[in-house]
């Protein structure tokens, strides 16, 4: 049945309830016609495979859903709109209010005396906020909401509509449920063993499969970002923390040898100021923050001192900047970073994977190990299909150095954790044909290129026989 | 089956042995001159052809450049092609003779060495394809008398004509070009010969050659191999550089007059 079909069958199912339940229950309320679905203040993501459902992107950037409902014969009785998970019903107010409500409300319209219909926007947040802790949970809390691990299983969510009277019971036979809404908020988990190959002008990938079961494609990341002039010096990034030598030097593989065991980084200091939002200047450093954006990425300020543990030779120094800065900018936003920045500053204990960092783009990298999200502007290329793996990035330029990884992404958009990323330079490569011209051949240009006069004739000769041929057959087989 | 049975049997037909495949009384002979009335008109001959190729790209430098050869090492690409005769002429107590076209189709690719930079020389990730397309059109002369009146089933033929070969040079990133923009695909004209022979196949199962012909018009079906020179130098027809992509070497594959 269709969502419209489903309305229509409320509608009629309301109004026979009310023809037969006399003059107490003289109310009605139904969704506007027009509108199948709600609307979305950050528009649908029409690129994703569930439009409707709600990504992590969608929750940090505070999107709301608005619904129109058209209310008839309300009177005074205020319309709720009440949020649980799948399944449940939450007609008992016992389910709406005390410790074991299971039902955690998102709206409540006073009724306008001669409204006909209300618009109600429910932020996402307070969609997903409640779900854990429904009997808790207050609309616009500014608890974060956003961060959530564990499966990535989409879980579903039932708005429900509800004219409550005074007394906490529903108007019998009213209201209505919206049943389309899903979040998922657990970005998929990064993919591993990626490798990179020289290929001109670009980069070939592989790696193996994200181990998450909701991965639509791949994204990949570039450092420097397609286009961007590449440095001609190293770039240290942020203060460098009692690091472990970098140890790999070849240009081609910033993978190299483990680097020796790095200080914490400096997270525990930045996350400690909070909401003060003193933050270092370190925004490039990390995606996330230096993509700015999500206040949420308080978090993630945890996850960059983490970073420690697996970035580069220059493993200790990058994660020791990577905590401080960007756990000062999260703080700066949310203030939440003081937690997540203290347990990142126990971490970043040892650097697992060099990358060269003399003269070397990769240097400079904003391609932080486990980093969550891509750097904004450094999308380099994406393979759809969750059994990707492999692919070839856009164009670069041959000779450059390029930091590479890769992030998977799930059904609603989430961009997962790139994986460690790899250095190398894309190069000119010895096809035949170059080859060829190197070696004093000239011929080439097409196949139609005419080089001297009559040379269409012997192509016209072999068309003329199998003009002939098949006439002659045709001849005989009548 | 192996040439050594395919020799042994031709022998014994040469010697007037007739083989009586059927055990039911039935006296199928597979020679022409027996059943000549009753088949059908036959007029064309198809064939299906496979063989090894190698293009002489490299011979077209005379300085030791040898650029196929460096990009695909010294062995040899696959070919597979469709060739189509007009039988237009029936010389009594000789054979066949008309035009034929034929198509075919050679790919070979490697791994694309990086060509410069520190790791310059090692195997990148991409590969380099050459796609070659060799035609000919050529006159094509088969001898089926010694099949036809002297129960041999054997049938030697001749090919003397013209070629063309269409030719492509790819990577992973597409069609290749040169420093100067130009794209790297062509066409080279040249001559092409070819000596071969054909083994009839009815000569194995009479009665089933029979039902062939009554049934899809196919009046003999052969086993055959070739040698052929398909000289693509850009020497004739259209004069100018010229990739050389015409291949030297043996045919073999499977015939049909109908």
């Amino acid at each position: 049945m269709s969502r419209p079909q489903r309305w229509a069958l409320s509608v009629v199912a309301l109004s026979a309830l009310l023809a037969c339940g006399g003059d107490a229950l003289a109310q009605t309320v139904t969704l506007a016609t027009a509108q199948a679905n709600p609307s979305r203040k950050n528009g649908f993501r029409s690129q994703d495979r569930y439009p409707l459902w709600i990504s992590k992107a969608d929750c940090l950037a505070d999107d709301a859903y608005t619904f129109v409902v058209r209310v008839e014969s309300l009177g005074s009785t205020p319309l709720f709109v009440f949020a649980s998970a799948a399944g449940q019903d939450c007609s008992d107010p016992t389910t709406r209010s005390g410790a074991n409500a299971r039902c955690w409300k998102l709206a409540e319209i006073t009724p306008v005396t001669g409204a006909t219909s209300y618009s109600i926007t429910v932020p996402v947040r307070d969609i997903v906020g409640g779900y854990d802790t429904p009997s808790t949970f207050n609309p616009g809390s500014t608890v974060d909401v956003c961060e959530r691990s564990g499966s990535d299983a989409p879980l579903g969510v039932l708005l429900h509509f509800l004219p409550v009277q005074a007394a906490g019971g529903v108007v019998a036979g009213t209201g209505f449920q919206y049943n389309d809404i899903k979040f998922d908020l657990v970005p998929p988990s990064a993919p591993s063993s990626v490798t990179a190959g020289i290929g001109d002008d670009v980069l070939e990938l592989s790696w193996s499969a994200s181990s998450s079961t909701d991965v639509s494609g791949y994204q990949f990341y570039c450092d420097p970002a397609p286009g961007e002039a590449a440095p001609s010096s190293t770039t240290t990034v942020g203060a460098a923390g009692a690091a472990g030598a970098a140890t790999s030097t070849a240009a081609s593989n910033c993978a190299g040898t483990a680097g020796a065991t790095g200080a914490a980084g400096k997270a525990g200091t930045a996350g400690a100021s909070g909401a003060a939002g003193a933050g270092g200047s370190g925004g490039a450093s990390f995606l996330a923050a230096g993509a700015g954006g999500f206040s949420g990425d308080a978090g993630a300020a945890g996850d960059a001192g983490a970073a420690g543990t697996s970035a580069a030779g220059a493993a200790g120094s990058v994660s020791g900047s990577s905590g401080s800065s960007a756990a000062g900018a999260a703080g700066s936003v949310s203030g939440s970073g003081g937690s997540s920045g203290a347990a990142a500053g126990t971490s970043g204990a040892s650097g697992a994977a060099g990358c060269a960092v003399t003269g070397a783009t990769c240097g400079r990298s904003t391609l932080i190990v486990g980093g969550t999200f891509g750097p904004a502007g450094h999308e380099c290329g994406r393979a759809t299909g969750n059994t990707a793996t492999e692919g070839r990035t856009s164009s670069l330029q041959n000779g450059v150095e390029y930091a590479v990884a890769v992030a998977a992404i799930d059904n609603v958009g989430n961009v997962g954790r790139i994986s460690a990323p790899k250095c190398l330079a894309p190069a000119r490569i010895q096809d035949v044909y170059g080859v060829y011209v190197r070696s004093g051949g000239q011929a080439g240009g097409g196949w139609c290129q005419a080089s001297a006069p009559g040379q269409g004739s012997a192509a016209l000769s072999l068309g003329a026989l199998v003009a002939m041929a098949a006439l002659r057959a045709a001849r005989r087989r009548r | 089956m192996s040439a050594r049975v395919i020799a042994a049997a031709a022998a014994l037909a040469a010697l007037g042995v007739t083989l009586d495949a059927r055990a039911d009384g039935m006296t199928p002979d597979w020679r022409r001159a027996d059943r000549r009335l009753r088949e059908s008109p036959q007029s064309f001959a198809f064939e299906a052809r496979i063989g090894p190729y190698r293009p002489q790209i490299d011979e077209e430098f005379s300085g030791g450049a040898r650029p196929y050869e460096q990009t695909f090492g010294d062995g040899r690409g696959l070919y597979f092609g469709f060739e189509l005769d007009w039988q237009a002429l029936r010389i009594p107590h000789l054979g066949t003779l008309g035009p034929g076209v034929s198509w075919g189709y050679s790919r070979r690719s490697a791994v694309a060495k990086v060509a410069e930079g520190p790791l310059a020389g090692q195997d990148s990730a991409q590969s380099t394809y050459l796609t070659i397309m060799p035609m000919y059109a050529s006159a094509v002369l088969r001898v089926d008398m010694l099949s036809r009146d002297l129960g041999v089933p054997l049938v030697p033929y001749g090919k003397l004509g013209l070629g063309l070969g269409l030719w492509r040079a790819s990577t992973d990133n597409g069609l290749s070009t040169a420093p100067d923009g130009t794209v790297g695909k062509g066409r080279t004209w040249g001559t092409h010969m070819a000596l071969g022979g054909m083994f009839l196949l009815d000569f194995l199962d009479p009665s089933a050659a029979l039902g062939f012909d009554e049934e899809l018009g196919v009046n003999n079906s052969y086993l055959f191999a070739e040698w052929q020179w398909l000289n693509l130098d850009g020497q004739v027809v259209e004069k100018g550089p010229q990739m050389h992509v015409g291949a030297t070497g043996w045919i073999a594959g499977l015939a049909l007059e109908f």
